[in-house]
């Protein structure tokens, strides 16, 4: 199995709560791996520790390894580690411009293409997001006036318009209606066919329908990793079973 | 694979090329503030002494003491007269009026301080001195500076005001208090370290203003005999006047009254600052 | 469940009412006694007043003289046209160096500098807006002017002389650029926290969303806080200038208070709108038909009229008012 991302003995603390503790996980490529566990069991720190989103904030202190394609992340430039692991936020994040001028962002940054190189990128990305047959002839038009979901959708596609090998979406759907929330799960399936998709989640439905790979987070530990299909039968771990079957505390 | 290319480091290097060049900015601007206290306190302290304290002076001779009790008597009619206006001011928008008339009454409020000092200082000899007949008087200067200290007041308590979470007027009300009791028993007490915190603020900007004065306050090389028509000395005025003469002392003069004046502020910001942190 | 009104009440109620009511009749106090004090003197002075720059209180041993109805001193001319040069060319040299010098302070302060210092950093700066404008003329004479008059304007005369304005015979330290350079100095605190406090008000979602897409820290400043507080910025920026449009005492230390004599170089002295009237007021008490003073106040009305507009249109940007800086401590 290919492993693009492993954390071995990864622990986070900040003002000395522990958040997680010696982890050691496994992100195999071109697959969904979903990280599962209640709010506060430290999924969102988990991934940005992964593109090192926190080291903007000073109160993190990181033990351990990050291997991305087998290189210690803290080898690499932040800037460019944070273009091939992209990440969608809980809430809708769009910036304040058009739709265009947003998911050329990133594309942007990272060098001056020509006009027409510029379009194909955006069309691209949005059509990978779902989004471009909603959006094509308002592409000018700003970020703000979309609806939640296809916010959510828009950031997806900024997102995937610089090239990331991985994409992790941090609890996506979670600010969303049912309809925006499918339209977003059936995305995944079709985003691993080109990329690596880390999902956390807290909803144990949603992990089941969409996840190729499971690990379970607990309190800053992982309690259980393995195949989606095998974890929800026969979870082996008791607090995971509790969990997956809705009778956790 | 490789993941340190040029546009990168040259992006990195970018980046840390502004953050230099906003350190030096921020530094020399922190620099500049310094060294505006520095250059004060260096000239002023080498110039006072109890004596300049303690006697009467005209700002070419003798010393501070009719213009620093001027200064004070001046804010201190100013936040009389001010203090009432901003409170209940305040009261009114927070406690009274819609956002729509509460937000237009702030506007007008915010604008006061937007009057350049010596179009109200104008105005003020135009209608107090001159049409109101007070002459260059204590009343005349103070009713200017109040003028200039209501917004300061009146935002500072309406934020308070407004701060106050809903159950607490709720919890009044259920106990039968009637609203002006509500108002001024329990209100009034939660926002009183706000109240303190504007009329601090107040008094510290507007013991620093000379423009308004000018033509309202005048010059007294005494202490004034009444609330009108008997001139004020302050210290504002000892500095410009002091440094536009020749003169070594005056200079000094200048230099002192400089020297206790950003004392003086320094201590009520320090002060507006320790209630702030007290509540 | 709202108590009965009692008769206290409602006196407490229209208590309130006329105490909130007193700012915006204090405003239009200041309108209608200015309107009143200078209409006969714009009668007389017509177009005069914005066409000409001489300024002459006329000869008061002489008898006063009726023009278009009004009586006025022998000789008198009261054209404002040096005053309102000076007036927008201090302004706008203080807005040229206050607004970037406050954006790239604002910017540093919330991308670069750790977290633990941003206060004590932000409070340095807020003592710029504590210092008195006397303190602020006094240390422009001082310190300064000799600075600008040995250094800063020969190292400009020598080495800038190709932008026009720059060439020119350099009397004295005070003038043009001292009056820019304090009035920068002095709105640089109001501009910094409006910016610095939308800057840091934004949503840290947005701003990590820049960063995971693997923008630096200045291209996030860029393009996220910069943009995001642009309406903000503007609105700061007026009420920097309506702050620099008014400013009297520390310009009228450092302008050289030139009367009848435009500026020919950036190095030339300069009089501004409130610096004249501080100056001039004194000496029009002794006119016998008061037309001196009735001009000054047309000046003033002037000047009123104008720092109202700019603050009424910032105010309302701004969306909520600023007390010089002081806002976010409350």
């Amino acid at each position: 199995m290919d492993e693009v991302i492993k954390t071995r003995g990864l622990s986070v603390s900040a003002r000395n709560n522990v958040i997680l503790d010696s982890l050691d996980l496994d992100i195999y490529r071109n697959k969904v791996n979903t990280i599962l566990g209640p709010s506060g069991s430290g999924k969102s720190t988990l991934i940005r520790t992964i593109n090192r989103l926190t080291d903007l904030n000073g109160d993190f202190e990181i033990s351990g390894t990050v291997y991305f394609n087998d290189h210690n992340i803290q080898d690499m430039s932040a800037v460019e580690l944070r273009r091939k692991i992209g990440m969608v936020f809980q809430s809708p994040n769009p910036f304040w411009m058009s739709i265009y001028d947003n998911v050329a962002f990133g594309p942007r940054l990272h060098g001056s293409l020509p006009r027409l190189k510029l379009d194909e990128i955006v069309k691209r990305s949005l059509t990978e997001a779902g989004l471009y047959q909603e959006v094509e002839r308002d592409l000018a038009r700003s970020a703000m006036k979309l609806s939640g979901g296809q916010q959510q959708r828009m950031c997806i596609a900024r997102a995937l318009a610089v090239e990331p090998e991985v994409i992790m979406l941090d609890e996506p759907t979670s600010s969303l209606d049912p309809i925006s929330k499918s339209k977003i799960e059936d995305l995944m399936s079709t985003l691993k066919e080109k990329y690596t998709v880390i999902l956390v989640t807290h909803d144990i439905s949603q992990a089941a329908r969409v996840s190729d790979f499971v690990n379970f987070l607990y309190k800053g530990k992982v309690l259980e990793k393995g195949e989606s299909k095998e974890m929800f039968e026969n979870p082996r771990n008791e607090i995971t079973e509790k969990f997956i079957t809705g009778r956790a505390d | 694979m490789k993941y340190e290319n040029g546009a990168v480091r040259k992006r990195m290097a970018f980046d840390r090329g502004m953050e230099a060049i906003g350190f030096f900015i921020v530094s020399l601007l922190i620099l500049v503030v310094l060294s505006i206290f520095l250059f004060v306190i260096g000239n002023g302290l080498s110039g006072i002494n109890i004596k300049i304290l303690t006697t009467d002076g005209n700002t070419t001779s003798g010393g501070l003491f009719n213009a620093i009790i001027g200064t004070w008597l001046l804010t201190g009619v100013g936040l009389t007269i001010s203090l009432p206006v901003g409170l209940f001011g305040a009261v009114y928008i927070s406690e009274y009026s819609n956002s729509r008339a509460g937000s237009f009454l702030k506007l007008f409020a915010d604008l006061l301080t937007g009057i350049p000092s010596i179009v109200l200082g104008f105005f003020g000899y135009l209608m107090i001195v001159v049409y109101l007949r007070f002459g260059f008087s204590l009343l005349a200067g103070g009713i200017i500076l109040a003028i200039m200290m209501i917004p300061y007041i009146l935002r500072i308590s309406e934020i308070s005001l407004s701060n106050i979470p809903k159950d607490i007027r709720e919890a009044a009300y259920a106990l039968g208090a009637d609203k002006y009791k509500m108002i001024l028993r329990v209100l009034l007490s939660k926002a009183k370290s706000g109240v303190i915190v504007g009329s601090v603020l107040a008094v510290s900007i507007a013991s620093g203003e000379t423009a308004q004065l000018l033509y309202t306050a005048g010059w007294n090389n005494g202490l004034p005999t009444g609330l009108t028509n008997s001139e004020v000395g302050y210290l504002t005025y000892v500095v410009w006047q002091g440094i536009n003469q020749p003169s070594a002392y005056s200079h000094q003069l200048a230099f002192a009254a400089a020297f206790v004046l950003l004392v003086m502020i320094l201590a009520l910001i320090l002060m507006s600052k320790y209630v702030q942190r007290g509540k | 469940m709202r108590p009965k009104e009692s008769a206290t009440e409602r006196i407490f109620h229209y208590f309130n009412f006329f105490m909130a009511l007193i700012p915006i009749s204090i405003i239009l106090l200041i309108l209608a006694f200015l309107s009143y004090y200078s209409y006969r003197a714009i009668i007389y002075n017509g177009t005069n007043f914005f066409t000409s720059y001489l300024w002459y209180p006329g000869q008061f041993s002489r008898n006063p003289i009726i023009v278009r109805g009004i009586l006025v001193p022998y000789g008198s001319s009261f054209g404002a046209l040096l005053f309102l040069i000076g007036t927008l060319l201090t302004s706008l040299i203080a807005i040229a160096i206050a607004l970037p010098t406050s954006l790239i302070a604002s910017l540093t302060i919330n991308l670069y500098v750790p977290r633990r210092l941003k206060r004590l950093s932000i409070s340095m700066l807020e003592l710029f807006a504590g210092i008195p404008s006397v303190v602020y003329g006094l240390w422009g004479i001082l310190v300064l002017e000799p600075l600008l008059f040995r250094f800063l304007e020969p190292w400009m005369r020598d080495h800038l002389a190709f932008i026009p304005g720059f060439s020119g015979a350099i009397v004295s330290g005070s003038g043009i650029i001292a009056s820019g350079l304090i009035l920068s100095i002095m709105i640089l605190p109001i501009i910094t926290s409006v910016v610095s406090d939308t800057m840091s008000s934004i949503s840290s979602s947005v701003k990590d969303g820049a960063y995971a897409l693997g923008a630096t820290r200045w291209e996030m400043g860029k393009y996220i806080l910069r943009q995001g507080s642009k309406i903000q910025t503007l609105g700061a920026t007026l009420l920097g200038l309506g702050r620099a449009l008014g400013e009297t005492m520390a310009v009228l230390m450092v302008s050289g208070s030139v009367l009848n004599t435009l500026p020919d170089s950036i190095y030339s002295p300069i009089n501004t709108m409130a610096a004249a009237i501080a100056s001039l007021l004194d000496s029009a008490f002794i006119d016998p038909t008061n037309m001196n003073v009735y001009a000054l106040t047309e000046l003033g009305l002037l000047l009123f009229f104008i720092t109202m507009v700019v603050n009424i249109v910032g105010r309302t940007i701004v969306g909520r008012g600023i007390l010089r800086g002081y806002e976010h401590e409350i």
